[in-house]
């Protein structure tokens, strides 16, 4: 079955994809700042009976039961977040079968809805979400409150309990200097940018994440709207960019960019931060319609794939970071 | 959890006293806590005047004047102000409602507002979206009258009415 990712046309739309989150409690249990280990449990339980009952498209797994890497393969592919990654806690995830929607039980929240879509798509991602959110709110009562809203465990999400997201590729910008402004400007949007991996990660392969920090005082759709807003002018400016070098050295421009395609393609070892630095070239280039060689998939499914724990994963076992680099390079190769 | 000195009511207010050197924290009611503080004006006055009146057990509990430091628990979760100032999280739902008056300047510091306007559970968004516009609406109706712009609030009438008749029809 193909996974949301596998999407051909990707490489040429500066939306990589649209994701939304929900955040949701329930109203018996405190919330996970004094969680006890046995409350935890039974909130997983009660939330794998739900599933059972409502909807037989997901597959639960107990973060406890399961290796390192594939945990850490699930948050390279923003299935799980870096807390749900790094404690040991009673917790798991519900995921469907094109992994489009993941539920992350234990959380900084009881409930954690994410659905994720290629492109810009953010209203179809949101009725996902919605849609499992609605199902949930049948056998579960919500810690709700009509001034309020939905009461989460940090009053930065409560409200809508809403981020929305998109992850732009942003190459011209990040080298330009525009970028700091735009992030300053954004942010009196009540909008914040972020690296690939989200919080206190540094940007990798020039992928930026767009997302409201406002959850409080506007309707969903207005959130969304807001920051459909905001991104179209952010790539608008990558636009303008884009075009401005192919005015004034696009010679030049279009070595680089077929160099990078020539060392990722024939190098024999390779680390990750190069690796997404060459594929982001070569993908900027496939968006400024550069006759270069296309891969057997997108861009951005190669870029996840490279990750330690993907790359590790698809492997079959556990390699080192000599290996990995090894690995790394073979991979890309055989993937042309 | 109870309130420690009348056993009756639910506690509600963190008392944090140093008594003897020593710092002590006791759970109360509202209406303990009131007396408490009263007691304690009164001690203030009269210096020691009231120790004949009190038990042990209240001499304990009362300890010295000018210390008493009152705060709000959550009587759901046991969740303090200073817990919340601490970890910049809630212990629980009841929480919002508990230090309401704490979250009010904080929501408005990094929120759009203090109310939530958006999906409810049990409710259809469309349904949301359909009050969310008749409310807006009607807002503006209000300061068009109050500007007295009688044109534009017969307009915003109309309005009003289409999409009333619209959603019910
Ligand atoms: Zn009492
Ligand atoms: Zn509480």
């Amino acid at each position: 079955m193909d996974k949301w990712f596998d999407d051909s046309q990707l490489d040429f739309s500066i939306f990589i994809t649209s994701r939304i989150r929900l955040a949701r409690n329930i109203t018996q249990y405190p919330f996970s700042v004094i969680l006890q280990p046995q409350q935890m449990q039974d909130i997983l339980n009660k939330t794998i009976d739900t599933v059972k009952l409502l909807s037989n498209d997901f597959m639960f797994v107990n973060a406890n039961d399961v290796s390192d890497i594939e945990l850490l393969s699930n948050f390279e592919l923003h299935n799980i977040s870096q807390y749900f990654l790094q404690n040991k806690n009673p917790r798991g995830f519900f995921i469907n079968k094109d992994e489009s929607v993941c539920v992350m039980i234990n959380e900084e929240d009881h409930i954690r809805i994410q659905s994720i879509c290629s492109g810009a798509n953010i209203f179809k991602t949101f009725s996902l979400a919605n849609d499992i959110d609605d199902i949930f709110s049948q056998k579960i009562d919500y810690a709700f409150d009509n001034e309020f809203g939905f009461l989460t465990s940090c009053p930065t999400n409560v409200g809508t309990g809403l981020r929305a997201s998109f992850m732009l590729h942003l190459p011209m910008l990040e080298k330009s200097a525009q970028l700091k402004n735009l992030v300053q400007i954004i942010s009196k949007f009540g909008m914040t940018v972020r690296g690939l991996h989200g919080e206190g990660t540094e940007p990798m392969g020039s992928i930026y994440q767009i997302s409201n920090q406002i959850t409080l005082g506007k309707s969903e759709e207005d959130i969304i709207k807001n920051l459909q807003n905001v991104a179209h002018q952010i790539i608008e400016q990558e636009l303008k960019l884009r075009e401005t070098i192919l005015q004034k050295n696009r010679l030049d421009f279009e070595d680089k960019i077929f160099r990078s395609f020539g060392t990722l393609t024939n190098c024999k070892k390779i680390n990750t931060h190069e690796a997404m630095n060459l594929l982001s070239d070569v993908r900027l280039g496939y968006g400024m319609g550069f006759d270069i060689p296309k891969f057997k998939c997108n861009v951005y499914k190669i870029m996840m794939n490279i990750q330690p724990g993907l790359l590790q994963k698809n492997f079959g076992r556990r390699l080192d970071e000599k290996e990995r680099d090894i690995a790394r390079a073979e991979y890309i190769k055989k993937m042309l | 959890m109870l309130c420690q000195n009348c056993n009756v009511n639910p506690a509600t207010v963190f008392v944090h006293r140093v008594i003897n050197g020593q710092e002590r924290e006791f759970h109360l009611c509202n209406q303990c806590a009131k007396q408490l503080e009263m007691q304690i004006s009164f001690e203030d006055l009269f210096h020691g005047f009231l120790d004949t009146f009190l038990s042990n057990d209240q001499k304990q509990l009362y300890g010295q004047p000018n210390d008493l430091i009152r705060k709000k628990v959550c009587p759901k979760c046991g969740f303090t102000s200073d817990d919340f100032k601490n970890v910049g999280k809630l212990g629980c739902d009841q929480c919002y409602k508990t230090f309401r008056e704490d979250l009010i300047p904080i929501l408005r510091n990094i929120q759009a507002g203090t109310r939530h306007t958006g999906k409810v559970p049990g409710k259809s968004l469309l349904e949301i979206s359909y009050q969310n516009r008749i409310a807006k609406l009607q807002n503006d109706l209000h300061k068009a009258i109050d500007n007295e712009e009688y044109e534009q609030a017969a307009k915003l009438r109309d309005e009003i009415k289409k999409i009333k008749e619209e959603h019910n029809g």
